[in-house]
């Protein structure tokens, strides 16, 4: 799953080390599943730093011999869809990052348009399927939900893209 | 929206999203020192202000005590030092224990001298584009002291040269350090594409009161720096928060 980061920790000399790569190798993996949940740039970046952070709470207790990639991603879902809400008020006082190139920010709004068709779950299954290079099992279990049921959500968000 | 539409839709999506970019350090929790802490400091407030209203009621009450209860009372939000002294006045009543021992949480300890702070580099790990620096912090001294749990980082060279310069840091806890205990962190430098540096390479600390703290390096010949990642754009050092 995800070409390029399946680090393995095992042999990293200590947990904070093991969190620092944590971080360089898959805060942008975090960032795009949040991104493609929330179809909002400023909660993306707020929901990766919040799972980071529940990932430095739970750093005595994890086994870094497996890939950190994957609980990432579950704690990423769970942190947008239990308590999105409560998450944005609480993070207030981080100032969302904008989008400092002009350019971006209009491919960006046209692309959130675009998106915003789709249901949380057609959006993530597309971007994680058709760009992540994740299979539907592997999806599923980040998802919570069964592979036959997210190859339902990728044809639906297909389809509702192709008949906008 | 044809199919290929779609294709260069999600081919967009993914360009656009991998324009984001991650914080320069990785989050943590900040460290906020207990006597900071507003919340943890309402219940000692409270408990000052009772106190205090019912030491000047006793003072109406019996008219012979005076201005000293309450003054000394209200040094429960002073340093313990202050407190005991003030507390202690000739003629004043000798305090209860209660009002006169501050809470452990209300300790304030003095900032530690930067001279009694033995920094050293302990190694240096790869890291996508950068290089990771595990340093340890021993308190060199016979009293208990206090830290910034952030300082201003610098990547500097054996001829004292600057190499690479942090920010200025926001969000500065506090970090009580006892004699002999040792706090560690990480630092991260990426992008030194300065000339060949002089050995050997450490990582200086620019306190808050403007003192300097140089790392021992892990070799008197290390020459560890940042990978050059493009020469046009500024190197970046950062650290973490000083923990135990």
């Amino acid at each position: 799953m995800y070409k390029g980061v399946t680090t393995q920790m095992a042999f990293a000399e200590s947990v904070h080390l093991s969190y620092e790569r944590a971080f360089a190798d898959h805060w942008r993996d975090v960032f795009r599943f949040a991104l493609a949940w929330t179809n909002d740039w400023s909660a993306a970046e707020d929901l990766a730093q919040e799972a980071f952070l529940r990932l430095w709470d739970h750093r005595g207790r994890l086994d870094w011999t497996r890939p950190a990639l994957p609980w990432l991603l579950v704690t990423t879902r769970r942190l947008a869809t239990d308590r999105f809400r409560r998450l944005r008020r609480s993070l207030g006082t981080f100032a969302p990052s904008p989008i400092s190139d002009e350019r971006v920010r209009d491919r960006w709004l046209d692309l959130r348009a675009a998106m915003a068709l789709l249901s949380p779950l057609e959006r993530t299954a597309l971007v994680m399927t058709a760009l992540e290079g994740a299979t539907y099992e592997e999806a599923g279990r980040v998802l919570g939900t069964s592979a036959g049921a997210l190859r339902a959500a990728v044809s639906r968000a297909r389809t509702k893209l192709e008949t906008a | 929206m044809d199919r290929s539409a779609v294709e260069r839709l999600l081919g967009d999506w993914d360009e656009v999203a991998d324009r984001a970019q991650p914080p320069t350090i990785a989050p943590r929790p900040l460290t906020v020192h207990p006597v900071l802490n507003g919340v943890r400091l309402m219940p000692l407030i409270v408990a000052a202000l009772a106190v205090a209203a019912g030491v000047a009621w006793l003072g109406v009450r019996t008219g012979g005590v005076g201005g000293q209860g309450p003054s000394s009372d209200s040094s429960l939000l002073t340093a313990p030092s202050t407190s005991a002294t003030s507390s202690a006045a000739p003629g004043s009543p000798t305090p209860t224990a209660s009002a006169a021992e501050p809470s452990p949480s209300a300790t304030v300890t003095r900032p530690c001298d930067p001279g009694r702070l033995v920094v050293a580099i302990t190694g240096w790990e790869g890291a996508a584009g950068s290089r990771i620096a595990t340093l340890t912090l021993r308190l060199d001294g016979a009293d208990p002291c206090t830290i910034d749990t952030l300082w201003r980082p610098e990547l500097v060279d054996g001829a004292g040269r600057i190499r690479i310069e942090g920010d200025t840091v926001r969000d500065v806890g506090t970090i009580d350090l006892q004699p002999g205990e040792t706090l560690t962190t990480l630092a991260r430098a990426s992008n030194d594409c300065k000339p060949r540096p002089t050995v050997p390479v450490t990582i200086a600390f620019v306190l808050g009161d403007g003192s300097r703290v140089v790392a021992a390096p892990p070799s008197p010949s290390d020459v560890t720096t940042a990978p050059c990642n493009g020469p046009g754009q500024p190197g970046t050092i950062s650290m973490q928060p000083w923990q135990r």
